[in-house]
């Protein structure tokens, strides 16, 4: 739940500033846009409860969201380490608005931290293992009962 | 399972909500043009402690080193960030110790505000009484700037021919 709010707050910010600012620059402005489009989808979705609605296929779909937020925190995160240094598609970002920055860089770095957290909490092989191997000696001491 | 669809309806409005109110801090006037009159006035305002250069309505001006020879070099989406201190006709008024007033003609056909041939700007995320752009480097469409705060001791030394309406034309040192 706070991965995917921190994920639509990475997304908020972007839409915010490219209507306060970036609309005019090509190429950023389009991605601001795409940040908070990509930023909405991935965050509702990760909202809905996939694993609980459709067994199989809801931990892999649940894992998709995941990295894809992952994914598009941790670009939108580089992109501005790049543009602070030198132009990104030819604009340089000074810092214009620190507060928005700030802002921003907060929420993509819970994001990545959460949804990874999530992502090793639930998705990890060794836990996958674990479990089995679990399931395993219950099937084992079931037929020895 | 409706709880849930609710939170994700919540979370979604929330952030429509915070980009609508300006969650990054901005307060989304800044993209409103500012005035220009036919008389554009410039007069010298002391803020954080600089004799800065400001319009009539106290928003600060700022000079880029690459357009210190004349040269207009930020349109386009620079205009977005820096915006043009635009005359509508005439000379603008104020006088600026060590420095020349006086205009030139942009590739968009507006006219505009000079100090010793350099172009003036405002920052767009400045408010009245308020120097936030000083210094900053950036870059658009791969032409790089480095913009200041325009004061009276640091105007480009060598006043520039203007064009269009024409500048004041005198050096003023």
């Amino acid at each position: 739940m706070l991965a995917a709010l921190s994920l639509l707050a990475v997304g908020a910010v972007h839409l915010q500033q490219y209507n306060e600012l970036y609309s005019a620059i090509p190429t950023i402005g389009t991605l601001f846009v795409l940040n908070f489009v990509a930023a909405t989808v991935l965050g509702v979705g990760l909202l809905v409860p996939f694993e609980r609605l459709w067994r199989r296929g809801g931990a892999w779909i649940e894992a998709t969201l995941a990295l894809g937020g992952i994914g598009v925190a941790t670009a939108a995160y580089v992109f501005l380490l790049i543009a602070q240094r030198r132009p990104l598609f030819g604009f340089m970002e000074p810092g214009y608005n620190p507060d928005a920055i700030l802002t921003s860089q907060v929420s993509e770095i819970a994001t990545v931290a959460l949804l990874g957290a999530y992502l090793v909490v639930r998705h990890v092989p060794i836990g996958f293992r674990g479990r089995r191997s679990a399931t395993r000696s219950t099937s084992t001491q079931e037929v020895k009962a | 399972m409706k709880r849930l669809f609710a939170l994700a309806a919540m979370a979604f409005a929330a952030a429509l909500f915070l980009a609508a109110c300006g969650g990054g801090g901005g307060d989304g006037s800044s993209r409103s043009s500012r005035p220009t009159g036919t008389a554009t006035a410039v007069a010298t305002k002391r803020i954080d402690g600089k004799s800065v250069l400001v319009d009539a309505n106290g928003n600060a001006l700022y000079m880029s080193d690459q357009e210190a020879s004349g040269a207009v070099k930020c349109t386009g989406s620079c205009g977005q960030f820096w915006e043009p201190l635009a005359i509508q006709g005439g000379q603008p008024s104020g006088t600026v110790s060590g420095g020349t007033l006086g205009v030139l003609q942009r590739p968009d056909g507006k006219t505009q505000v000079t100090l010793n041939g350099a172009p003036l700007y405002h920052f767009t995320q400045d408010q009245p009484g308020q120097v936030t752009g000083d210094g900053f480097d950036d870059a658009f469409d791969g032409q790089q700037f480095t913009w200041h705060v325009a004061t009276a001791g640091n105007a480009p030394s060598a006043p520039m021919p203007t064009s269009g309406s024409g500048g004041s034309g005198s050096s003023g040192y």
